[in-house]
C-alpha cells in the first residue's frame, strides 16, 4: 500500500500568481 | 541521496490519524503521509521510489544551498520563461462612482490616454512585445476605464493589428467597477480582444451601495448585477469584494445574492475578498486596516473564502505569488504614457520608472527590489507565497515601499486552514466543463 498519498500536485510556473494579485488594491483580472 | 526537507515545507495535522499534510509553499504541492516518515526523512526510512516524489514535488531537496540559488533566481526564472508581456494601462482618470475609501481620492483628473499615447504604446509593444516573439496582455484601469470605450477601442484595433502582423496575439481585460460594462460594448470589445473583467462588489446591495455609490449619491448594486447577467457568456467574469471589519460577515449573503440572480459557479470564474486598507494619503477616509497581520483579519479571511468554496464558487489557490515589480515584463502605463512597476504608486514622481517613447530606465530604488532576498526572508517557510509582500500595503504602514511586508504572523494563522480548504473543495465548477 502506498504510504504516500498525493493531495495537490505542484503548479505550473504559468499558473504562479502575478501582478498585483498578492496586493489588497488591485486584484489583476486572470485571463 | 542524502536528501533534505525543503526549507519551503510545512506540515499540518491530517483527519486520518497518525498521518499529516505535507505542504510545499515552492510549488503548492502537498501529500499525506505517515507522521514518522517525516520525522524520519533524515535517517533514511523512505524507499528510492517515495524519494523521487517528494523532491518532484519539491518537498524534499538534495542540496539546501541549491535551493536557497534556486528561489534567489525564481523570479529571473518566471522572466525568461514569460511568453506574454502584461501592461497595465491608465485609460482614464475620472470615475463615475464615489467611493468613500477609494485610494485616488475624492477628486479624480480629466485625463485619457490620447491618440498620441495610443501610438507610443503601439510601437512601444510592438518593440518590447511582438518583435521579441511575445504576446501581448493589457488590464486597463483607471478611474473607471470603460469610461474611455472609444479610446479602448481605437487602442484594440491598432494593437490587433500589430499582433497579427507579427504572429503574435493581443488579449485584454478589465478592472471595472462593472456600471459601463453593457453588453454592446462587451460585443464591440469581444472580437478585438477582450477576455476577462475583474468586477468589484463589496458585499450586498445595502452593504455595496453604501461603500461604491454614484456621483449622485444613488446605488449601483442592481445596475451591476445586471450588466454581469447580460455579460458572462462575452466575458469572463471574476468578483472582488472588499470589506471592512464592520462588514464581512454580511458578504455570505452576496454569494447568495448572486446565486439566486442565476450568477453561479458556471458564469463567475472567480471570487475573491480582499480588506479595504487605510489610506495614508486620503484627507477623508479614516477607516480600514493599517496591516495584513490585524488579528480579526485572522478570522475574516478563512471565514470568507470557506463561505465561497462551499457554494462551488473558484478562490485563488494558495500558490506561489510575485509582486509585478519584481517582473520586468510586467509595466504599469499612465494616460500620459510615463512608466511605473505599481499602479498604486502612479502619479508618484519618484516611482517614476520611464517613458513609452523612452523605455524603462534605471532601477527605480523607490521599490526596493531586492528587499526579500535577507537572510530573514530566505530563511522563511512562507516566504514564495509573498516574495516580500504587497509594497503599497507596507508603504501605507511606514511611508516606504521599499520595506518587506511581512505576512507571517497571517500566515502561522491561516495557512493551515487556507490549504485544507483548497484539499477539501478540490477544482470547482469552471466555465470550461460546463458543457
Amino acid at each position: 500500500m502506498n504510504r504516500i498519498i498525493v493531495l495537490a500536485p505542484k503548479v505550473d510556473k504559468k499558473e504562479i500568481l502575478m501582478a498585483c494579485c498578492s496586493g489588497t488594491k488591485v486584484r489583476v483580472a486572470q485571463g | 541521496m542524502g536528501l533534505s526537507r525543503s526549507r519551503y515545507s510545512l506540515t499540518f495535522p491530517s483527519d486520518d490519524e497518525g498521518k499529516v499534510v505535507f505542504f510545499s509553499a515552492k510549488t503548492a504541492a502537498a501529500v499525506q503521509l505517515p507522521a514518522q516518515l517525516v520525522d524520519g526523512m533524515a535517517g533514511g526510512s523512505l524507499d528510492a521510489g517515495e524519494e523521487r516524489l517528494l523532491v518532484e514535488l519539491g518537498l524534499l531537496v538534495p542540496d539546501i544551498e541549491e535551493e536557497r540559488r534556486e528561489i534567489l533566481s525564481f523570479t529571473s526564472e518566471l522572466e525568461a520563461q514569460a511568453e506574454t508581456f502584461h501592461l497595465i494601462v491608465f485609460v482614464a482618470q475620472q470615475c463615475n462612482l464615489a467611493c468613500p475609501y477609494c485610494y485616488q481620492g475624492a477628486e479624480k483628473g480629466s485625463a485619457r490616454l490620447t491618440a498620441e499615447t495610443s501610438a507610443h504604446l503601439v510601437r512601444f509593444a510592438t518593440t518590447t512585445a511582438f518583435d521579441r516573439g511575445r504576446d501581448l496582455k493589457i488590464t486597463f484601469y483607471g478611474g473607471e476605464p470603460l469610461l474611455a470605450l472609444r479610446e479602448i477601442l481605437r487602442l484594440a484595433e491598432q494593437l490587433q493589428h500589430a499582433a497579427a502582423a507579427r504572429g503574435r496575439t493581443f488579449r485584454f481585460s478589465f478592472i471595472t467597477n462593472g456600471t459601463l460594462l453593457t453588453r454592446e460594448a462587451a460585443s464591440l470589445l469581444r472580437p478585438l480582444g477582450l477576455r476577462a473583467a475583474l468586477v468589484t462588489l463589496d458585499g450586498p446591495a445595502a452593504s455595496h451601495d453604501r461603500q461604491r455609490p454614484l456621483r449622485n449619491g444613488a446605488g449601483s448594486f442592481l445596475r451591476i448585477l445586471a450588466n454581469l447577467q447580460q455579460t458572462w457568456d462575452l466575458v469572463d467574469l471574476q468578483i472582488n469584494a472588499n470589506y471592512s471589519r464592520e462588514t464581512y460577515r454580511e458578504y455570505p449573503r452576496l454569494l447568495d445574492d448572486l446565486l439566486a440572480a442565476g450568477l453561479g459557479p458556471e458564469r463567475i470564474s472567480a471570487i475573491n475578498f480582499s480588506p479595504i486598507t487605510w489610506e495614508r494619503r486620503s484627507p477623508v477616509f479614516t477607516g480600514g486596516c493599517r496591516s495584513g497581520n490585524e488579528p480579526w483579519l485572522f478570522a475574516a479571511a478563512p471565514f470568507l473564502r470557506e463561505e465561497t468554496l462551499r457554494r462551488g464558487f473558484r478562490a485563488d489557490k494558495v500558490r506561489p505569488t510575485v509582486c509585478m515589480v519584481d517582473l520586468a515584463h510586467e509595466l504599469v502605463v499612465d494616460c500620459d504614457g510615463s512608466l511605473y512597476k505599481c499602479p498604486c504608486f502612479v502619479g508618484e514622481e519618484r516611482f517614476r520608472v520611464g517613458h513609452l517613447t523612452s523605455g524603462v530606465q534605471g532601477r527605480a530604488e523607490a521599490y526596493g527590489r531586492d528587499r526579500w532576498r535577507s537572510t530573514e526572508c530566505l530563511a522563511c517557510p512562507y516566504l514564495p507565497l509573498c516574495f516580500g509582500g504587497c509594497r503599497y500595503q507596507v508603504y501605507q504602514a511606514t511611508g516606504t515601499a521599499a520595506a518587506v511586508e511581512c505576512k507571517r504572523p497571517f500566515f502561522e494563522a491561516c495557512l493551515e486552514r487556507l490549504v485544507v480548504q483548497d484539499l477539501a473543495y478540490g477544482p470547482a465548477v469552471t466555465k470550461d466543463s460546463v458543457p
